[in-house]
């Protein structure tokens, strides 16, 4: 069989499958969800609209991910069993239908009617939130910085290890760090900053300190420009009572359970001065405030972000690393659909879901539970080869303002794609032994 | 030289087994026969006696234990042997939830028909099973009978060299039975290939031109139709006009080697045939008159 035939084979049972969902009217599921969603929006309660927003997009997010992961592991393999138990497959295989090419059909039938779903959903569901909301969430795209390094209260640097992730900063002010950007576009960047704060009176909780930011197209610091606070950032410029100069800023302790891009990051604005024309730039965060010691995160504490495009794209993305993980699924429920029946595969499909959703647990098993060498062996194995389907963590991501990248499904998709392809050929060599 | 056989089985074999590998029925055993291109060859025998499982070894749906099976001269589970043969399985298979044009365009793509081909057989073969009226209709609405038209539309659908008809007439009332039998005249007609099962004694001998009789798995008998009902220890003699007095010279003639002597019988089929022929439509009955006159016998049974 030629590869364009065998495309158009393909392409035939995806057609079919596709035809079946819609005259199924599968698409009622996704029309209920979304009129749940619009019912639910007024009753959502938090402290503010902010969060009431966050908790709008978490409650889309996991809607929509609820229904596909359920849908995904229902429809192919209900499809399979159907035409196995009721013989449409002997029709079939008695024409020029090649066992993977029926398989591959089914799959991408699945696939492309759930992505056509969720294109949908992507499109309703972020006009819903703009006409509840007057708006909808922003979203932005952030950078961390390629390097770091300790600055002392004498003006000198010392080159932090690349395996040090934290730094904590107390003793006498002055002292600091300078973050290292490159790749920087010299419009349109803010400077994001949230850390944490340890007071040095152990009775005394420390919950502002001053610092002051500045930043430099030079390593040297020697044309160094002071950050102003955006107008638009949630805290750092509301308090001058405390006689401060005006180039400094008042941050608030947030710990590492405080990542919402819109309401736990103060924003200053990155002037296109500060910005060299290759694209570099050094920011200096320096420590003003005597009571406290300030913990730094090199990861998540300093940040460059632009801005992430639509909230509609980024649900859109979003959603296509669910589809990656349905796809997953869909693949494994076709497996155990070969060589069983639906309740089983289902069952099957369930238990992979949730052992993917629980593979943290498994891992602080092995950090605090102190197994025997049996059990350790056995989480071992299941870290190595159960799929992680909390990896990507889209809600958390979409509702803390964070872009969600093309590059974030491209590594979806390479990752749940490598478990698909498996479980598409443990489906056809199943199949392909199997009697009619 | 004579043409390569279409099909071709030698000393086939199928032992079906249980989940443990243990064996369990001896489906088909030691079966070997060749088909001529052009003719309607039929597999007879009682239920259980192997012949769906010998179509589906092949069409290469199953493998066999043992012994080889050819269909034009290859293996056939070779994708492109499978361009070439139409098949109607003994229970119309079928997705509830197309339409008659739309289960025809599914199945002619799937042989990489192209549209206009797919539109105009699609067109041919409703207009031959008579579905034309129901071709919008979701098959999930179809009687039995018209979901077995439909799954014979789409086995010709490729334009086939080999048809293989599974029970062709199960579910279909006496007309379409008859006209499943004329259809299979014709393909023959046409130089195809037919491959018949069925227990429906009569439809084989009506249409095929060599039968085998399997039983229990195993080839009983194989020959021409005339070849295996041939009686050369009687003869039948038919008199047109019988009167009492060439009657009775008959009976003298015969003396005791007389079997019997009485008018011919007519076939149920061709009498059913006959009455429905004969009675107008509903639409036209409102406007004719109650009952129309049986026509005569056009083709009476010795």
């Amino acid at each position: 069989m030629t590869p364009g035939r065998t495309v158009q084979v393909i392409g035939t049972m995806a057609g079919i499958s596709i035809r079946e969902l819609w005259r199924l009217h599968v698409w009622v599921a996704f029309a209920v969800l979304t009129l749940a969603i619009a019912l639910a929006l007024p009753h959502l309660s938090a402290v503010d609209s902010s969060s009431r927003l966050k908790l709008a997009v978490v409650l889309i997010t996991g809607g929509i991910g609820f229904v596909t992961t359920l849908f995904a592991m229902l429809i192919g393999a209900s499809q399979l069993r159907r035409d196995l138990d009721s013989r449409v497959s002997v029709m079939l295989f008695a024409k020029p239908l090649p066992i993977s090419s029926y398989l591959a059909g089914r799959l991408l039938g699945v696939v492309a009617a759930l992505g056509a779903f969720l294109a949908v959903m992507a499109v309703v569901c972020s006009a819903l939130l703009t006409l509840h909301f007057g708006s909808s969430p922003v979203m932005r795209t952030v950078a961390m910085a390629d390097g770091w390094s300790a600055l002392s209260s004498s003006g000198g640097q010392v080159p932090i290890p690349a395996n040090q992730s934290v730094q904590h900063l107390g003793g006498p002010i002055g002292n600091g760090l300078v973050f290292h950007f490159s790749g920087i576009s010299p419009q349109g960047v803010d400077v994001l900053l949230r850390v944490d704060a340890r007071s040095r009176d152990p009775g005394v909780v420390a919950e502002h300190l001053q610092v002051e930011v500045l930043a430099s197209p030079e390593p040297t610091l020697a044309a160094a420009h002071v950050l102003q606070v955006r107008p638009d950032s949630p805290y750092g410029h509301d308090d001058r009572a405390t006689g401060a100069p005006s180039s400094r800023v008042l941050l608030r302790a947030r710990d590492q359970a405080h990542q919402d891009l819109s309401l736990d990051y103060c924003r200053l604005e990155l002037t296109p001065q500060c910005v060299a024309p290759d694209g570099e730039t050094w920011i200096e965060l320096v420590r003003f405030d005597p009571s406290s010691a300030m913990i730094v995160d090199r990861g998540n504490s300093l940040l460059l972000a632009v801005d992430g495009g639509s909230f509609m794209m980024n649900l859109a993305r979003g959603l296509a690393v669910l589809l990656a993980q349905a796809t997953l699924l869909c693949s494994f429920t076709l497996l155990v659909a070969s060589v069983s029946n639906l309740a089983v595969a289902l069952l099957g499909g369930l238990s992979l879901y949730f052992a993917g959703n629980a593979l943290w647990a498994l891992r602080e098993t092995l950090l605090y539970g102190e197994p025997g060498p049996v059990t350790q062996r056995l989480v071992h194995l299941g870290l190595d080869i159960l799929p992680d389907f909390d990896r990507s963590g889209v809600a958390a991501h979409l509702a803390a303002g964070q872009a969600v990248s093309w590059e974030m499904v491209r590594v979806a998709w390479t990752y749940d794609g490598v478990y698909a392809v498996l479980f598409f050929l443990l489906a056809w060599r199943s199949l392909k032994g199997r009697e009619l | 030289m004579a043409d390569a056989p279409v099909l071709r089985t030698v000393h086939l074999s199928k032992l079906y087994s249980d989940f443990w590998g243990r064996p369990r029925v001896h489906a088909l055993s030691d079966l070997t026969l060749e088909v001529a291109p052009g003719e309607v060859f039929g597999l007879l025998g009682p239920n259980g006696s192997g012949k769906t499982t010998t179509i589906k070894l092949l069409l290469g749906l199953i493998r066999a234990t043992s012994g080889d099976a050819f269909v034009f001269g290859q293996d056939p589970r070779d994708q492109t042997v499978k361009n070439r043969i139409g098949y109607l399985p003994e229970e119309t298979y079928l997705y509830r939830f197309l339409d008659a044009e739309e289960t025809l365009s599914f199945f002619g793509r799937l042989f990489g028909l192209s549209r206009a081909v797919i539109r105009s057989r699609s067109a041919q073969l409703l207009d031959l099973v008579g579905l034309t009226g129901a071709r919008h209709r979701r098959l999930g609405e179809y009687s039995k009978g018209m979901a077995r038209r439909l799954g014979l539309a789409q086995a010709l659908i490729n334009n086939p060299d080999l048809v293989v008809l599974d029970e062709p007439t199960s579910g279909l009332d006496p007309i379409g039975s008859a006209e499943v039998k004329e259809l299979i005249v014709r393909l023959k007609a046409q130089g195809k290939t037919v491959l018949l099962c069925s227990h429906l004694l009569a439809d084989v001998e009506d249409v095929c031109d060599r039968i085998a009789i399997l039983h229990q798995g195993v080839l009983r008998e194989c020959g021409t139709v005339s070849e295996l009902l041939r009686d050369d220890a009687r003869v039948m003699v038919e008199l047109d006009h019988p009167t009492p007095e060439r009657l009775a010279a008959v009976r003298a003639a015969a003396g005791d080697s007389l079997l019997g002597l009485a008018p011919p019988r007519e076939r149920l089929e061709a009498h059913f045939r006959r009455i429905i022929a004969a009675t107008p439509s509903r639409a036209a009955a409102a406007s004719a008159p109650a009952s129309a006159p049986v026509p005569a016998r056009t083709d009476p049974a010795p």
